[in-house]
Order: C-alpha cells, then structure tokens, then sequence
C-alpha cells in the first residue's frame, strides 16, 4: 500500500511536472550549442569532399582520412605506402606537450606548494600574481617570450655578459622554444589544481609518518604525493591537452621545423592549405586520443579508488 | 596494581622554556617522568600541555633547556629519530592506506622485514579487535574505531615512551568511559610510558599514576591524583580539579593538633591540616563539597548553622547550596543513600558539619 502511494508520488512529480525539464533547458541548449553541435559538424566535414580554397563539397568522401594516414604519390595513382608526414607532428605534438607538461609540474608543484603553505593573507596575494600573466593577450606573452629568448634578447646578453657562453644559445626556433613557451603560457593551469589539494592536506599526516620514523623523502612519496596526486593529474590534463593543440607557441617560437598538430589544423582553415576536411579530420583523431587517454586514465583511478 | 620503576626516568625536561615569537608557551617546565608510568599533563586548553608534548615528540624545538630521554639528550633529534611514538587528537591516520597498512608503517620504516611486520599487524590488531577490518580505509571506521587503530599504530613499532595527544576528547562519553579502561590496561600490558595530555580531569583521575596541572604555560604542581585532588598547592590547582569552596580565613589559635580559624563570615571551624601562619594572619582554606555533611539536626558542636538556598538532584548526588547565618555561600554534595534529600526543603534551616580533617590551608594563598 505504501509503496504504491509513493509511486504514484512520484509518477506525478515525475511525469506531469513540465517545469523540472524546461529548467534543465539552458544547460541543455549551451551544452548543444558550444559543445555538441560544433564537434557533430568537425565530424560530418571531415568526411566531405575538399573545395579548393576552403569550403566543402556535400559529397560524401574518405579522403580526408586517407591523405593522413597513407602517401599516394603527387597524382594519387601510386600504391598506397604509410604517411609518416602526419604521425611525425603527432608524434612531435604529444612529445612536446609533455614536456611541457613536466616542466610545468616541475615549477608548479613547489610553487603550489609554497603559496598552500603560508598564511591565509599572503596566500592569496601569491594566488593574485600568479594570474596577473592571464591578464595579457596569449599573442603578446608568446611575442614577448620570443623577445626575451631570441639571440640579442635579455638571456643571452646576460649569459654573454656574466660569461656562461661565449655566443647566443639559438634558443629560438628549437623544440626548447616551444616548450618554454607552452611551459609559459599553462602553468597557472598546473599551479592552481595542485594549490587547492595542497591546501586542503592535513599536514598533522606529515607528522604523524615522521613520527613513525619515515625520513623527510619517504613523507612526500608515501604519504604527500598520493594524497594530492588528484590536484597533480588534474593540473597535468589542464595543461596537457592544451598544448597539444597549441599553435601560437609553437608557430612564434619554434619554426617550421617544429610544426604541431594546431599549426597543422590552422593551416587548414586559415592558411594557405585551405582543406577544411583535412582540418576536419586531424581534429577529430586529435580529439579520439585525447578522449582515449582520459578514458584509461579513468579507469585506472577508479581501479584504485575501489581497491 | 603499580607498574612503576621509581629508579629509571623516562622522559626529563630540564627548565625548558618554549616561545612562539614573543608569546612564551612554556615557562620553565622542569619535570622527571619515570619508566613504565602512566603520567597525565592536565590543564585548560592553551595552557601549552600539548606544546610540551610536541617538544617531547619533536615537532617543535626547545627555546631554552633540554628534553633528554633516558638520559639522553634529545636536542637536534628529529622526530622520526625518537624512540617515541604520538597518538594525534585527530588520530591523523594515512587515508589512502587500509588499516593494515596504517598500522604497519611505523613497523616497516623502522626496517622489519614484511613477515615480521605483518605478524605484528596482526598481533596489535588483535589486541583491539580490530582485526575484521584490516583492509578496510579509515574512513570506514566509527570513530571508536579510528582511535584504537591511531593506538595500535603508535604502539606497534614498540617506543619507549607513547605520547597521547587528547585522544579520547572526539568520542562519545559511553565510548571515552570504555576506552579509560583499555588504555590503562593497555599501558600496564605493554609496559610502555604513557605521557597523557587531557583537560578532563575525570580522565586525568582515573588513569593517571601522577598528574601535573599545567596553567598559563606554568606546571602548577606533580603528583599522585589523590594528592592533587586533597593537597592542591594553589587556588589555581584547587579550582581546576574538581569542585571547591574556597574561602577567606583568618588564625584565630593554634595548637598541637591544628588551628581555630576565623572565617569571612565570623564562623570559627577547628582545623587539623598544616598552617604554616602565625595566629592572626590570613589565609585561604579548600573545603571539598562531598566533605561537608549537611543534616536538618543540630548534632554536632561544630556545625555551621545555615539556610538551604537549593537543592539540585543529580541522580546519585544531591548538589546543596547553602548560606551560613553570617552570609557565606557554601557548595555540599551528599550521596543519596537514603531519603535525607527529600527531608530537606528549600528555605529551610539546616547545619553543615565539616571534619577538621577537611578544612586544608593552601600553601601558595594568592
């Protein structure tokens, strides 16, 4: 009896209450709008057939997939041997990100750490500088990163001066380059995520393994790192997936020769390529193993969530 | 049963001062506790007891003076070089670690190898029946259960001397009363110092050997809890531990056995405690509420004559306030052993009958 009295609540609350699903709209349209209807259309063009000069042709084609993965020779009439062209800027993207990743990971987790642990006060001064950089265009921080590590800029005249090298280091244009510059433009995306865990860490845990005999290193592997291990993954995807997409950095600061897969996307739709399936396509593998590692990544947390 | 070597001293502090910038936590602690004790730091919260604790443990340094442990110097020491383990008031136990693991950690970074250490997790979790969730995360622990797993990891790597840190002051009054008795039994088991810092003085009685009140960064007085609680020094002891009627009192004569005194309100009560004053100085006398009887008869020669003011049931106790004829404010507590209580009603006139043996002369009357 009761039972079916509260189902019949719940049937009424659920069914005939029309304003439960209208007030769910807004979510719903911005999530449609910015999110899905942009990826559907990525996807739906990187299957049509390229007109020259940008623009698609409504013609369904697989070409777009095929000109990444496989070379066909200049008319398209050879057998079809791997494209490595392609891979190697993947390659070269996931590479680069990831160092990047590190060394914001490498400057960041002290960083963080420090800002955590000083008073509330002073805390948040460090909080408001470190997001003072956000405050300039992504363009000008990436030009002025260029002025300042080109062969007549500051570094290497005060390298030059003090005598560590006897000529400019040739910063610019280097893999280095777009690493700094990545390095440069996410690190509050690193230093934030891992502040918030490092905040919220009871450091009575510190003294309670110090007082279990566990040396000042054994402290941070033990019990530190896989506390705030959360903050530290997620400050890693923040920066990560970014600057696997980047183009600005690795355009200003790394040259042809150090081409990502966001130059490569660009130079679809902006540049002189004009291939907007091409561009299509490349976004959407792109975009496959980005999901993919998260999706392991998921998987492995919750692993050890349940273990 | 006392477990207690008065020959070797544990943990020693000699005229340690502690200060955080210009605030000092601790003046002049000096203080042996000896081998196999049960000793209690009792005192408000501020009063720095669980800074001295943090300076036995390592966690903070000493301003001036030295913590020495069996005799020796522990200066420079870092925490996790002492032979001395902590109970944390929040029991700060590893919450990406299983039970098992919590407690095995100091065992494993001391150097055991993995069986000796598992055998040890075993054996202590045991001890505290505890054994059923080894593998589960604190978190899913009652909070009784976190305690005695905070216990058993302090204890498992065998320190010399374990340091508890109000651990009983999160848990219920049922489960802090239960918990008394396993720490003393535990304590005895192990034979393991115990350094107990609580502001619950019921707790400080029931387990401790001897007791030091601390207030204001100051040890107030050492000593068995039956000597704080009979013979407290000061006002300050006196009004920490338990509860008292203090009151002015002036040496009307002095003889072999004792004193007359004087008291505020004119009353004159026979004392046979130690009063260190000559005749017609002042001084103060501690009179214990369960030491005054209060009859609605006239049957003793030094009865204080006075008015009930209230009556409080409190169960196994009845709380009496009474105002003696001159003024005086008087606080009894009588065991309800029989229908005494209801015989008396408020307003009316009743004495109040104190043994001399009860009246005590407070060394230090500030």
């Amino acid at each position: 009896m009761a039972t079916e009295i509260g189902r019949d609540d719940g049937q009424a609350a659920g069914a005939f209450d029309p304003l439960k699903y209208w007030l769910i709209l807004p979510a719903w349209l911005v999530i449609g709008f910015f999110l899905l209807a942009p990826i559907c259309l990525v996807l739906v063009f990187s299957f049509l057939t390229k007109e020259f000069r940008g623009g698609v042709i409504w013609e369904f084609s697989l070409a777009a997939y095929d000109q990444f993965l496989f070379d066909r020779g200049l008319f398209g009439d050879e057998p079809p041997r791997i494209q490595w062209t392609y891979i190697e800027v993947f390659g070269r993207s996931i590479f680069q990100a990831g160092m990047a990743t590190l060394l914001c990971l490498v400057i960041g987790f002290p960083t963080a750490f420090y800002i955590a642990t000083r008073p509330r006060r002073v805390r948040a001064v460090w909080l408001f500088l470190v997001t003072v950089p956000y405050w300039v265009n992504l363009l000008i921080r990436t030009v002025s990163m260029k002025f300042l590590l080109r062969d007549s800029g500051p570094l290497n005249e005060f390298l030059l001066f003090v005598g560590v090298v006897d000529e400019p280091l040739g910063i610019v244009n280097t893999g280095l380059a777009v690493q700094l510059g990545l390095f440069y433009s996410y690190l509050p995306f690193m230093v934030l995520p891992i502040f918030a865990t490092v905040e919220r860490y009871d450091f009575a845990l510190s003294e309670a393994a110090a007082d279990l005999y566990a040396d000042r290193w054994t402290v941070l592997r033990k019990i530190l790192l896989p506390i705030v291990a959360p903050g530290i993954v997620a400050g890693s995807i923040l920066v990560f997936v970014p600057s696997l997409g980047a183009f600005l950095a690795p355009d200003m600061l790394g040259g042809a020769k150090n081409f990502m897969i966001g130059s490569l996307i660009d130079e679809q739709f902006n540049g002189n390529a004009g291939n907007w399936p091409f561009g299509s396509a490349a976004s959407m593998i792109l975009l496959s193993l980005v999901l993919v590692a998260l999706f392991f990544y998921a998987r492995q947390t919750g692993r050890q969530g349940r273990a | 049963m006392m477990s207690q070597d008065q020959t070797t001293v544990a943990v020693e502090l000699r005229h340690v001062v502690k200060k955080f910038g210009s605030f000092t936590a601790i003046r002049d602690a000096h203080l042996s506790i000896y081998d196999n004790e049960f000793f209690t730091l009792l005192g408000p919260s501020g009063c720095g007891k669980t800074t001295l604790l943090r300076l036995i443990a390592g966690f903070e340094e000493v301003t001036q003076g030295q913590v020495r442990l069996f005799g020796k110097d522990l200066q420079d020491l870092p925490p996790n070089r002492r032979p001395v383990n902590t109970v944390f008031q929040n029991y700060a136990l590893f919450p990406h670690m299983t039970i098992a693991e919590n407690v095995g950690f100091g065992v494993r970074m001391k150097g055991a190898s993995q069986g000796e250490m598992q055998k040890t997790v075993e054996r202590m979790l045991e001890l505290v029946r505890l054994t059923d969730h080894a593998h589960k995360r604190p978190s899913q622990l009652s909070g009784g259960q976190q305690q005695r797993a905070a216990l058993v990891r302090a204890i498992a790597p065998s320190p010399r001397v374990l340091l508890l840190d109000e651990p009983l002051s999160a848990l219920d009054l049922k489960l802090r009363q239960a918990m008394r008795i396993e720490l003393k039994q535990l304590q005895q088991e192990t034979g393991i110092t115990f350094i107990f810092v609580t502001h619950d003085q019921e707790e400080a009685l029931s387990m401790s050997d001897r007791i030091a009140v601390m207030s204001d960064g100051v040890i107030q007085q050492v000593g068995p809890g039956r000597e704080i609680y009979e013979h407290p020094r000061n006002r300050t002891v006196a009004n920490f531990i338990g509860e008292t009627n203090l009151l002015g009192a002036i040496v009307h004569e002095k003889s072999g056995s004792g004193a007359t005194l004087t008291l505020e309100d004119g009353s004159r009560v026979m004392c046979t405690d130690n009063v260190p004053v000559g005749v017609g100085e002042s001084g103060q006398v501690l009179i214990r509420p369960e030491k005054i009887v209060v009859s609605a008869t006239e049957s003793s020669s030094f009865g204080l004559h006075c008015k009930l003011a209230s009556a409080v049931y409190l169960g196994t106790d009845t709380q009496y306030v009474l105002r003696t004829d001159g003024g005086l404010t008087l606080t009894a507590r009588m065991q309800n052993v029989d229908d005494t209580a209801m015989q008396m009603s408020t307003g009316s006139s009743v004495v109040a009958m104190i043994e001399p043996a009860a009246i005590r002369w407070l060394a230090d009357g500030d």
